[in-house]
């Protein structure tokens, strides 16, 4: 057994047309049989018409149907004017072979060959006949699957049924079958039945609803000549046999005659539909090309188109689909306050102008978010029986989520020539604008808040580089330090320097407020701390010197407060000045005693003029021992804050220290730092600083 | 934030209701400037409906200290929560000849 599905279509057709031309040959050899018999014989013996004469008959249409069949039934994209015109050109083929047998056929009448030539001619006919009608009917097979559904592909089977019918029929097996009278009713019934199917699959002409005008009008002209040819070619059908001196029922078995029916009728039905939408077409393609300048504005909201370009193809849209001579767009000038035109299309700035003489009307539409039919410009109040080529205008604001950003006009010489559709139409359009517009505006803002996020992460490099990454190591003195912000940059400072083998110089401070403002000033007082600690001065006057500095830079309402300590490990002794930073601790004897060193002075830039001087007066001055240590922090760790809005307090400082007692410096700023964030339950929202100098 | 300003014979009563951060402190400065504009410098604060204080609220009491201390005028802060008195402290403000600071209530009349 030979597997079909393997072979390829190509083959198959290759395989279905040599098949068909051998039958078709076996015909004529038949023919020519005959007609070599019938010099001897009657023509009551002949062959023609019996059974096995009619079985290749069948054969050779049946075998052409498939592979016709075949040959359209694969065409994937549905492009009516081009099938036509193949249809057309297999027609004219036919048709101009048809003709040169009618020549030929005049011109060797009265030879001997002549006798043999006709059936050749004749069977010829019938070939360039079937492959028309067949052509035809599988074409508009395609036509009408357009598109697929169950129902069509119910009626089209019940089409083949038919001809399947037709072809037993032709064959005599109902004769064989049935007696003459029972066959008699099923023709007159069948016939009637057949034409009313093809009716009906005629009516399925969904494939004119998707051609412009001009594509219509084409495939109309296509139509017509299609109906040309089928009319030529049932002429000669009719007239043929005569012709040539044949006596047969002409061409018209009934396998052929169903295919002419089917032709007719879906021809005819499609030049109707055809001529009869041809009128309502350009409405069709006009919301077809509102839809698409729809879709052009929806993808421009989807892209990141810039302003201008939105402007544009809302306006090239809003004009074309009001059926508009003319049309502009008015818009806000963000920074200016002003409404200002943008965009015109067939028209100018000077024309507009001289047509709104200055009212408000932009401003109006935005207020009401509600377009403005203007059908009469002439006897419109805003514009004082202006005299303007424009007589009817339309205006649509352009809105999104309450924000106005302009409107969109259409206008015509004609007085009330805008429909309620084009209103419509222009709302949609200008609500979409308004929506891209608003996603580029967002999509704006999003670009430049990136980059001042980008700014700020410079910035925070730069201002963690300004805290001492490294602390001076010392056999006789420990420093442990840990410094957060809040925001990107922040405001708490600290620094250690160490001035000479025994002597370390150190500060924590803190400005006032958090950000950038903050970030800068703690900036300053870096300068200030490594200028002042270089020289040789004491806590007193670095206080008094850094708050003149300080005050000279710093902006009023803003302060800083600051603990500077000097120690000398040589004396074991510690100055200490407190400019209104929150109190240091001075544990003692391994955590047995604590003081809280409260003495102090203002904080800097507080007073700003020469009294400063007076108010320092306080200067904390001790001896540590061994086992002795500080702990130095900025007020971001006492304000911290639970969800009950308690704050973190001395008192909770001071029970955490003492529970990393025993520990490292580094576990002890680390300890307290994790306190007070187990007790905030959160990250902190001030900056803080932790500070430990140990003694060991 | 809401801002009573009662003028009396010799000083005028400021009170700021609400919280004083870096937004409402605004409004704080606005009113005791334009006082000063009219060259009134005896300044009474009740800070009773004050309920928080931030840096920037404190900044508003300090950036017109000078001005006040060359036009012998005073500040007087009264009905300061504890919390508020600390912070005063603890900046050392309370150290100011002419800013005085009280936790309760006095006749505000005897310090001018």
């Amino acid at each position: 057994m030979i597997n079909f599905r393997a072979l390829s279509p190509k083959l198959i057709n290759g395989i279905l047309l040599i098949v068909g031309i051998l039958l078709w040959i076996a015909l004529l050899g038949i023919h020519v049989l005959e007609q070599s018999l019938s010099v001897y014989a009657s023509s009551e013996n002949w062959v023609i018409g019996s059974i096995n004469y009619q079985l290749i008959m069948a054969g050779f249409m049946v075998v052409h149907a498939v592979w016709i069949g075949r040959i359209f039934s694969n065409i994937e994209k549905l492009n009516v004017a081009t099938l036509m015109w193949r249809l057309f050109m297999i027609g004219m083929v036919g048709i101009t072979l048809v003709m040169l047998i009618t020549f030929a056929n005049r011109a060797l009448v009265g030879s001997t060959l002549h006798r043999y030539l006709v059936h050749f001619f004749f069977l010829l006919g019938l070939y360039a006949m079937m492959v028309f009608f067949l052509s035809a009917t599988f074409i508009f097979r395609r036509f009408i699957l357009y598109p697929r559904t169950k129902r069509k592909i119910l009626f089209w089977r019940l089409f083949l049924v038919f001809l399947g019918f037709s072809v037993l029929q032709q064959m005599g097996i109902f004769l064989r079958l049935f007696q003459y009278q029972t066959i008699i009713p099923l023709r007159l019934l069948g016939i009637p039945i057949f034409v009313i199917l093809c009716i009906v699959l005629s009516t399925n002409v969904r494939w004119t609803a998707y051609l412009n005008f001009n594509q219509k009008l084409r495939v109309l002209g296509l139509f017509a000549l299609v109906a040309l040819v089928t009319g030529t070619y049932l002429i000669a059908a009719y007239r043929l046999p005569g012709q040539l001196g044949l006596e047969t029922d002409g061409l018209f078995f009934s396998f052929l005659l169903f295919l002419v029916i089917f032709t007719i009728s879906y021809t005819l039905f499609s030049i109707l539909v055809l001529f009869f939408n041809l009128p309502t077409t350009s409405i069709f393609e006009r919301e077809s090309v509102e839809i698409a300048s729809f879709n052009k504005i929806n993808q421009a909201i989807q892209s990141n188109l810039d302003f201008s370009e939105i402007i544009r193809t809302l306006l090239d849209a809003s004009v074309m689909a009001a059926s508009a001579q003319a049309g502009w767009v008015e818009m806000v000038d963000e920074e200016k306050g002003e409404i200002q035109i943008v965009a015109t299309l067939r028209t100018q700035i000077d024309e507009i102008e001289q047509l709104k003489q200055g009212n408000n009307l932009t401003r109006n539409i935005m207020e009401d978010q509600r377009h403005m039919l203007i059908k009469n410009i002439r006897r419109h109040k805003l514009f004082r029986e202006t005299e303007h080529r424009f007589k009817c205008l339309l205006g649509v604001p352009i809105v999104s989520h309450n924000k106005g950003y302009g409107a969109v006009y259409v206008v015509n010489e004609l007085t009330n020539s805008f429909e309620d559709v084009t209103v419509n139409a222009l709302t949609t359009f200008a609500e979409q604008a308004g929506m891209a517009l608003e996603n580029a505006r967002l999509i704006k803002n999003n670009i430049e808040l990136e980059r001042y996020q980008e700014q700020l992460k410079i910035a925070k490099e730069v201002q963690s580089q300004l805290l001492p990454s490294k602390l001076p190591v010392h056999p006789d003195i420990q420093f442990a330090a840990r410094s957060e912000t809040a925001q990107e940059v922040g405001g708490d400072y600290f620094d250690v320097i160490q001035a000479d083998d025994h002597t370390f110089r150190l500060a924590i401070g803190d400005v006032s407020g958090k950000g950038t403002t903050a970030a800068f000033y703690m900036a300053e007082i870096k300068g200030i701390f490594h200028a002042l600690t270089r020289m040789d001065i004491g806590v007193k006057e670095f206080i008094v010197t850094a708050n003149q500095a300080l005050s000279s830079c710093m902006q009023h309402g803003f302060f800083m407060t600051l603990t500077y300590l000097q120690i000398d490990l040589q004396k074991k002794q510690v100055e200490l000045i407190r400019a209104g930073h929150s109190p240091a601790f001075h544990f003692q004897h391994d955590c047995g005693e604590v003081h809280m060193l409260r003495e102090g002075t203002l904080g800097l830039g507080i007073v700003r003029n020469g009294s400063y001087e007076r108010y320092v007066r306080d200067v904390e001055s001790f001896t540590f021992q061994s086992g002795d240590f500080l702990v130095l922090y900025t007020d971001g760790i006492l304000e911290a804050r639970n969800e009950k809005g308690e704050e973190y307090g001395y008192e909770r400082l001071e029970k955490a220290i003492r529970t990393f007692c025993e520990g490292s410096v580094e576990e002890m700023s680390q300890g307290i730092v994790e306190s007070v964030k187990t007790f905030a339950h959160s990250d902190l929202d001030d900056d803080y600083t932790v500070l430990i100098v140990k003694f060991p | 934030m809401n801002i009573t300003v009662t003028p009396h014979d010799r000083y005028t009563t400021i009170g700021p209701e609400g919280e004083l951060d870096a937004n409402s402190s605004v409004y704080l400065d606005e009113t005791i400037r334009s006082l000063i504009e009219k060259n009134v410098y005896n300044l009474h604060i009740n800070m009773e409906n004050v309920t928080y204080i931030s840096s920037a609220g404190l900044g508003v009491f300090i950036s017109f200290i000078d001005e006040i201390e060359q036009n012998n005028g005073k500040i007087i802060l009264t009905h300061l929560a504890d919390n508020v008195h600390e912070v005063f402290t603890i900046l050392g403000l309370d150290k100011i000849d002419n800013l005085k600071l009280h936790q309760g209530e006095i006749d505000p009349s005897l310090e001018f």
